[in-house]
């Protein structure tokens, strides 16, 4: 249970994400998906059960432990908005290389090439700022800014939404490929934009995870109507995957 | 007679931004355009409602004809018989097209009052009636934009455009920035409001699937240019421009669709 002032926002949430393993965190406006997530950081205060990351739980941490914890980066979170984690007035390579940096690393700006080359950049870009560089290349740089510290877990949280089709696509093969590197928290409002990466989905609704299950039997075989009417609200290229009759019989049943 | 046909119409700022574009749309009738940011699509749009930002004009050669009326070239007068009273449009942003210290009611009730010159009283009437009909309670009238959900908001905006009932509604991205079962709802309102009211429709959006659950004709923009254009059918099922081919590809392997094939094999 996470609670922000005195309101409960997230209750009795189970959710794990094994290594090697990309988890939708499927769930709209106010669902508590972006609590949830920052809860795993620390950055909201658990107040009932437990938060195990690589064997550390984040719910027992306080004060400096938590520091501690945030700094060795087990966990890294990738933002909708790349600026979020790039700084403007820095070229992408100091953004990208500031936990080397930081802990006085040998050979920062070799390093930054190679996290760069990791994901698909010209090593050439580390020179640019943010402002220069494309939308989804900002988004690849903020990935290798997280991806330095070699974290255990990423938590993406709308990575692709502002996005345009062609980076969207460059960025969801992206983080296919460093599946095998780091377990993900994929975490979208849009079932149908997530169901190509995800190996399992759960779906958040009010706080409380509805449903969970490997993808394509969440949306094949939704079972809770919420989850039925995000089936049938997401857009196809088939057309209207439900009727407007139907879509308004479930939005009844909630 | 078409109710919109644009020819060959170019924007330029100091390079041409909008090249070439040709459009028709018949009475009551639904267009898609498709393209991601920069393509033109906002333009064009901007450009048939007469609001191109000011360094923008567009090229000597573009005809925009609604109704059979030349649109270029039109004054501030001569714009108002046309725009919000017969092409109505709404954005991406509701909260930034509504006065933030205006109840939403008066602010609808305002636009029937000076574009429809309905008395105070009349206007409040047709205002709470209109807000029905965008499956708002009676009691949002009463509301303030900060009290309202970004679905709701773009309702209010909704029955404000069609308030003096045009033939045309622009609906440039309106849907983007909602969850996708309030996009489901928007969408479903604005199918509603074509087949009540005989409007036609131009929707702009980013994905090529939103505008595949409304329109019968869509075009695809890159660059400021027209790559694609045909039935809705047509271009999903046998896209032709490797634009085209990329969009529909990437539904394939990331959407739902993807899952679904995966199923049936």
């Amino acid at each position: 249970m996470v609670s922000l002032g005195r309101r409960e926002i997230l209750h009795e949430v189970d959710l794990t994400v094994r290594p090697g393993e990309i988890v939708g965190l499927i769930g709209e406006t106010g669902s508590g998906k972006t609590t949830l997530a920052r809860s795993l950081l620390g950055l909201n205060r658990i107040e009932r059960g437990s938060a195990r990351v690589a064997g550390v739980d984040v719910a027992g941490l306080r004060g400096r432990a938590l520091r501690e914890f945030r700094r060795a980066g087990a966990v890294q979170y990738v933002f909708q908005d790349p600026l979020q984690s790039l700084d403007p007035d820095l070229p992408v390579g100091r953004s990208v290389g500031e936990a080397w940096e930081v802990r006085g690393a040998a050979d920062v700006a070799g390093r930054v090439a190679e996290a760069l080359v990791r994901v698909g950049l010209d090593p050439d870009l580390a020179a640019r700022l943010p402002s220069e560089v494309s939308g989804g290349q900002r988004q690849r740089a903020a990935i290798a800014r997280a991806m330095i510290t070699s974290p255990r877990l990423l938590l993406c949280d709308e990575p692709v939404s502002a996005l345009d089709a062609s980076s969207r696509t460059a960025v969801l093969e992206l983080l296919l490929d460093l599946r095998s590197s780091v377990g993900q928290l994929f975490i979208s409002h849009d079932l149908g934009s997530v169901a190509g990466v995800t190996d399992r989905i759960a779906v958040l609704y009010q706080g409380r995870i509805v449903e969970e299950g490997p993808t394509a039997q969440v949306i094949g075989e939704p079972q809770h109507p919420y989850t039925h009417l995000l089936v049938g609200s997401a857009p196809t290229l088939g057309g209207e995957s439900m009727s407007r009759h139907d879509r308004a019989a479930l939005r009844a049943q909630l | 007679m078409s109710l919109l046909e644009v020819r060959d119409l170019s924007v330029h700022l100091d390079r041409p931004l909008v090249s070439g574009v040709d459009l028709t749309l018949e009475r009551g009738g639904t267009l898609g355009v498709v393209g991601e940011s920069g393509s033109g699509k906002s333009l064009t749009c901007r450009s048939v409602l007469g609001i191109l930002p000011p360094e923008l004009r567009t090229g000597a050669e573009t005809s925009i004809r609604f109704d059979g009326v030349e649109l270029t070239g039109l004054d501030a007068a001569g714009w108002l018989p046309y725009r919000a009273d017969r092409i109505g449009a709404v954005f991406q942003d509701p909260g930034s097209y509504l006065d933030p210290s205006e109840r939403v009611g008066r602010q609808l009730a305002e636009v029937l009052r000076v574009r429809g010159g309905l008395g105070r009283r009349a206007a409040r009437d047709r205002a709470r009636e209109l807000f029905a009909e965008v499956g708002l309670h009676a009691s949002t009238v009463d509301q303030y934009p900060y009290e309202l959900s970004g679905g709701m908001q773009q309702r209010v905006l909704i029955a404000i455009a069609v308030s003096r009932e045009p033939d045309l509604l622009i609906a440039d991205e309106a849907t983007t920035a909602l969850d996708v079962t309030v996009q489901a709802e928007v969408l479903d309102l604005l199918a509603d409001l074509r087949e009540r009211h005989g409007l036609a429709l131009v929707l702009v959006s980013h994905d090529l699937a939103v505008v595949a659950q409304v329109c019968e004709e869509v075009v695809v923009m890159r660059h400021g240019r027209v790559v694609e254009r045909g039935t809705a059918a047509q271009v999903l099922r046998a896209p032709e421009h490797p634009y085209t081919r990329s969009l529909v590809a990437a539904h394939a392997r990331f959407g739902i669709e993807h899952v679904r094939e995966a199923r049936l094999v």
